[in-house]
């Protein structure tokens, strides 16, 4: 494995804007920049490609989507009437509101409380407190989802199958916000807070007055992506509703998938239709998300 | 390591400070239970209660209607013998592998490029939009592009003279395809996970290799992977866990067929508790996949951390 460089100067230049302009007439690094940087647009816009064709063909009339050769641009032209038809019914607005009231409730909860729980773990010393963030760290090992047979009877158990709270509840619990959230108070310097407990500010209005002002783009990072969680979630709705005025939009397309059939252009409307929200979040807060990845992601490295 | 301290002489030392703190700890106390409660009342009623449960009712015959009866380690005999169990194992681990597998290698490949060409936000977000939609309209889509007669992708195929292909209707291509268009869900969110991590290892450290005349090949497997391991082991350990998960795309596509090539082990659960009703069983099953991830993640850490300590 011992690869040594070629030429000695080439390897060099790699490294940051092409600023050395000798070296670059010497294997032209530029060139292979430009290569790879179009070779990485050429591999983005193909990463896309499912995507842009789902939405080609939900513009589509159901007798082109299967035109062969497939086509871009049908020979009659784009038209909303998959849109139209899927929207019809009520079925999908019902869907549709059921995901939004679901998804929003289901963040402003899990941010509450997992913001509540973190501050406590991160300012009061108390008995038993390695004993519960070791059992917070364990959470996040145990999957949530192997849960669902004794979660499902418990639901029956409490009334709660084939309601909002019912599926709402049980994604409440997020050990990983918590931990994330600990980890970000705990870098929080705490002489603000001490002076506001001298000015005579309690507990809980030092936490709601300067800890979360002061954490809200963490905050925004674990709201964006437990949002993305609850709107894409699939097997706990699927399992807790079989009432369809109750279901969110992943169950309820699965569940009608079938009374589709071959009509693709519908298909990829209902699914078009369902992703937006995500998209439009995504445009707005691209750089929050990319960034949130790393900090949700590694659990707040 | 190296600071290993007699553990006598701390508490020694920290006497005064101990006695402090627990003064502080009564005062703590009432506001600490206020801010835990809620979470403490959520993490019992819908996390370790219901983990008990599984537990004990993996003992037990229990159909939803009648209470449940024990029946000792029977579940567990039975699921030893059973071949749709051990067949749904091996589906499971064939998709883990396929799906961690390549979905690691291309993952650390596209970080690494972004890494050191490129740090345009354009190229990350569209690495992570697929990752924006949800499971079930990503097998969708690509269920549908994927049909045997009337999808796109033989379409190509047929224009090309290939013979069409049927993904998700063939024992030997349903799970690899599976596999693959999780990946191409999924892998955009894992590259940022490992760019992320790579942002972290000081810019010095490239410097210095290059003034040496290192290669971009060797920086890579001398610097990079070194320093990037604790990350990349964290990213692995989570990916695996999340990759057992497979449900969604089997619910939506193949629905375990054909012939069995697709029931993976928690379409199984679902089928034995949500369509048999056989709730003893499935809390078994349910059991025995904990102790495999268990299992799998220890042996993970373990195995890449061996590697660690080689480099020091």
């Amino acid at each position: 494995m011992s690869t040594i460089a070629p030429q000695a100067p080439a390897p060099r230049v790699a490294r940051k804007e092409a600023t050395d302009r000798r070296s670059s007439a010497q294997r032209s690094p530029l060139g292979v920049r430009v290569g790879v940087v179009t070779a990485l647009a050429v591999v983005a816009l193909l990463w896309l490609a499912p995507l842009l064709w789902a939405l080609d063909t939900s513009l589509k009339l159901e007798s082109e989507t299967t035109a062969v050769p497939p086509q871009w641009i049908p020979e009659s032209g784009f038209t909303l009437e998959a849109y139209r038809s899927v929207l019809a019914s009520d079925d999908l607005i019902t869907w549709f509101v059921n995901s939004t009231v679901i998804s929003v409730a289901v963040t402003l909860l899990t941010v509450l409380v997992s913001a509540l729980a973190a501050y406590g773990f991160s300012r009061c010393e108390f008995r038993g407190r390695g004993v519960l963030l070791a059992l917070t760290v364990a959470g996040i090992m145990v999957p949530p989802q192997i849960l669902i047979v004794p979660l499902y009877r418990q639901m029956i158990a409490m009334g709660l199958v084939d309601t909002y709270w019912g599926v709402i509840l049980p994604q409440l619990v997020a050990p990983a916000m918590v931990f994330i959230l600990k980890k970000f108070f705990d870098g929080i310097p705490r002489e603000l807070e001490e002076a506001a407990r001298v000015d005579g500010a309690g507990s809980f209005r030092i936490f709601w007055q300067i800890v979360l002002p002061l954490s809200r783009s963490i905050l925004a990072a674990v709201a964006i992506f437990v949002f993305i969680g609850a709107w894409n979630n699939f097997l706990w709705p699927f399992i807790v509703t079989s009432n369809p005025d109750l279901m969110t939009l992943p169950v309820g397309l699965v569940t009608v998938q079938s009374t589709f059939g071959v009509r693709y252009a519908q298909v990829m409307a209902a699914a078009i239709l369902a992703g937006l929200p995500l998209i439009i979040v995504f445009m707005l807060f691209q750089r929050q998300i990319i960034r949130g990845v790393a900090t949700t992601g590694l659990g707040g490295q | 390591m190296s600071v290993a301290v007699a553990p006598q002489q701390p508490s020694a030392t920290e006497r005064p400070a101990a006695r402090l703190r627990a003064g502080r700890s009564r005062q703590d106390l009432v506001p600490a239970l206020l801010f835990l409660l809620p979470a403490a009342f959520g993490f019992v009623t819908f996390y370790a209660w219901p983990a008990l449960r599984t537990f004990y009712l993996s003992f037990t015959d229990y159909s939803l209607l009648a209470p449940p009866e024990w029946v000792g380690v029977q579940n567990y005999a039975e699921v030893l013998g059973d071949r749709r169990f051990w067949k749904s194992l091996t589906v499971t681990l064939e998709y883990v592998v396929i799906n961690i597998g390549v979905q690691t290698v291309v993952a650390l490949a596209l970080a690494v490029l972004m890494h050191r060409l490129t740090k345009s936000t354009l190229i990350r977000g569209v690495l992570l939009l697929p990752y924006l939609v949800a499971n079930v309209v990503v097998a969708l889509v690509w269920y549908t592009m994927l049909d045997a007669q009337l999808g796109i992708v033989n379409s190509g195929l047929e224009l090309v003279g290939l013979d069409p292909v049927a993904f998700f209707g063939e024992t030997s291509t349903a799970i690899p395809t599976i596999a693959l268009v999780n990946v191409w869900r999924h892998m955009g969110y894992t590259a940022l996970l490992i760019f992320a991590g790579l942002q972290s290892i000081p810019s010095s450290v490239y410097e210095a290799a290059a003034i040496d005349g290192a290669s971009e090949w060797r920086i890579f497997w001398r610097i990079t992977m070194p320093l990037l391991r604790p990350v990349l082991v964290l990213v692995l350990v989570l990916t695996v866990i999340g990759s057992f998960q497979i449900f969604d795309t089997v619910a939506v596509t193949t629905k375990g067929g054909p012939i069995d090539s697709t029931r993976v082990i928690y379409y199984y659960i679902y089928e034995k508790a949500f369509q048999q009703f056989d709730f003893g069983y499935a809390a078994a099953l349910c059991v025995v996949l904990f102790v495999i991830l268990a299992g799998v993640a220890l042996a993970q850490v373990k195995i890449l951390r061996a590697g660690d300590s080689d480099l020091d």
